[in-house]
């Protein structure tokens, strides 16, 4: 945290020393603002954990309904010269009980190094799937809710680092690479990340993409009572996604699939059709992620003061842990910046590895009704 | 009654010339750019921002203005894209950093003013609007 807020000021820092220098012209001209929010009222008939926006887990109660997958978020960018630009993104989520918390989602400088290539350094999204970098923004979906869970790239969600993008066109087929370097931010307090690498691919032709992802990360992590466990577990993680537009019919699908010692492997597929008519998209989907415990051995537990033996660790989870969700309903925009979703969504989920879940891993049925928009 | 149909045949072809005027759309740059002429797609990869360069190695910087009659029926005609298809495609762009729509601006002259004196930037206006100092790069048929 303490890292970040230093990086976070010399970012500020430079940009405050830039923007001076750029005050020569008018700085109206080189500011760029965005906006993005959520309304989101959700009905569950059990006890559930669904989904959210904001990489936060929300459980909700049966024959519950709330709010707090809302959110309201900005972005500022500024263009300093011509080649140089900076860049910060965050929002305000709202909780259950009223409380809002802010986030800082993005925040880097970026250089335009000519022939379609960028250089950028500060904090990201993992590119992992379309779903980790725009979790926030519900208006790039036709869906309600991600369709990833919230530690969708297995907890390394963003990083600290520096990137290269590089975009050419070939024929009617646009190429985007990206590459980055960096230190990972996990989303569990007990996965201290240490060293991310990342190379993401994007392909375009016409009204067709294709995007994959490959990351490999290092990461050090605790047991609850502290005791180290690993100072260098490894992840690998693959994932492929695109989207087929043929004018009546949208295809979306997506798979993902991580390896990593001692945390759980994530293996996570989804599917969508959506039926655009006019101003209304009725869809369905189905997604799964599947979570599996491998078994390993705990270090030993610290001696007590009394010198007795120790009370025995309880048994870490083994196996799998499946939620399984399928959804249909309907996305109306009301104009091109705002629109209302409805969905009605199963979800079955069966755990197996008996795995600590932040939220209830019942079985329920969900209706919501959200306005969302974009500025 | 032949008059009449006359004058029916007469009205119709004035309303398809006059319509046939204000759709007629050209792609302009600065008389001093190092550009001559574009095809479609290539418009179409610097207006999505799919590339900033022109296919010379120059910096384009395409611009438009911000509320036009004709914008809908351009990007209709480069991407095939609806107005909200394209604002869901911005979105993504936008929000993940790479990438934000052209730059644009509150009236004509302004438009055209930059238009004139900086040799990179890069618009569409109807045929009528282009003034002497603006080359067209490209006629959609």
């Amino acid at each position: 945290m303490a890292r970040s807020l230093i990086h976070l000021c010399c970012l500020l820092v430079g940009v405050f020393t830039l923007v001076c220098q750029a005050l020569a012209e008018p700085w109206q001209e080189r500011l760029y603002v965005n906006g993005f929010y959520t309304v989101d009222y959700t009905y569950t008939d059990e006890d559930i954990g669904l989904v959210s926006n904001n990489k936060k887990p929300r459980a909700y109660d049966d024959d519950a309904n709330g709010l707090e997958n809302s959110l309201l978020g900005a972005q500022l960018e500024f263009e300093i010269n011509e080649n140089l630009s900076v860049f910060a993104q965050g929002k305000v989520s709202f909780s259950a009980d009223n409380n809002a918390s802010t986030a800082l989602d993005w925040a880097y400088a970026s250089f335009d190094l000519g022939s379609d290539s960028q250089l950028r350094a500060g904090k990201f999204q993992t590119p992992f799937l379309q779903g980790t970098e725009l979790r926030n923004i519900g208006y790039t979906r036709i869906w309600a809710r991600p369709l990833i869970p919230e530690d969708g790239a297995s907890g390394f969600n963003q990083y600290l680092g520096i990137e290269y993008l590089k975009r050419f066109t070939q024929g009617l087929g646009n190429w985007q690479i990206q590459l980055a370097a960096g230190i990972g931010d996990h989303e569990e307090r007990e996965v201290e990340s240490r060293n991310l690498e990342l190379v993401a691919l994007r392909y375009q032709y016409q009204n067709f993409w294709l995007r994959s992802a490959f990351l490999h990360g290092e990461y050090a992590i605790e047991d609850d009572d502290g005791q180290r466990i690993t100072f260098s577990g490894n992840v690998i993680m693959a994932s492929l996604e695109g989207e087929l537009d043929l004018s009546w019919c949208v295809i979306n699908a997506g798979y993902s699939s991580s390896l990593s010692d001692i945390t759980d492997d994530d293996t996570i597929y989804y599917v969508s059709l959506g039926f655009p008519m006019g101003r209304f998209t009725p869809f369905i989907y189905t997604a799964k992620l599947n979570r599996y415990f491998e078994a390993y051995d705990p270090p030993p537990p610290p001696p007590t003061p009394g010198g007795g033996p120790p009370p025995p660790p309880p048994p870490p989870p083994v196996g799998d842990h499946d939620v399984n969700s399928v959804a249909a309903g309907v996305s109306w925009h009301l104009s091109e910046r705002y629109g209302v979703k409805l969905q009605f969504e199963n979800i079955v989920q069966n755990n197996r590895a008996g795995a600590d879940t932040s939220a209830p891993a019942n079985d329920g049925n969900t209706v919501s009704i959200l306005f969302e928009g974009v500025f | 009654m032949d008059l009449f149909f006359t004058r029916c045949c007469l009205l119709l072809c004035l309303g398809l010339l006059s319509q046939f005027g204000q759709c007629e759309m050209v792609v302009v740059v600065s008389k001093d750019s190092p550009v001559d002429a574009l095809e479609n797609q290539q418009i179409a990869n610097i207006f999505l921002t799919r590339t900033n360069r022109y296919p010379n190695g120059h910096k384009a910087t395409p611009i438009e203005l911000s509320h036009s009659q004709i914008r809908d029926s351009f990007y209709e005609e480069i991407s095939g894209k609806t107005p909200t298809q394209l604002m869901a495609y911005w979105t993504t762009l936008i929000f993940s950093g790479k990438g934000k729509p052209p730059r644009g601006f509150g009236d004509i002259h302004s438009l055209i003013t930059r238009l004139e004196n900086s040799p990179g930037s890069i618009s569409y206006l109807s045929v009528s609007q282009v003034t002497d100092d603006l080359k067209i790069v490209y006629r959609f048929p």
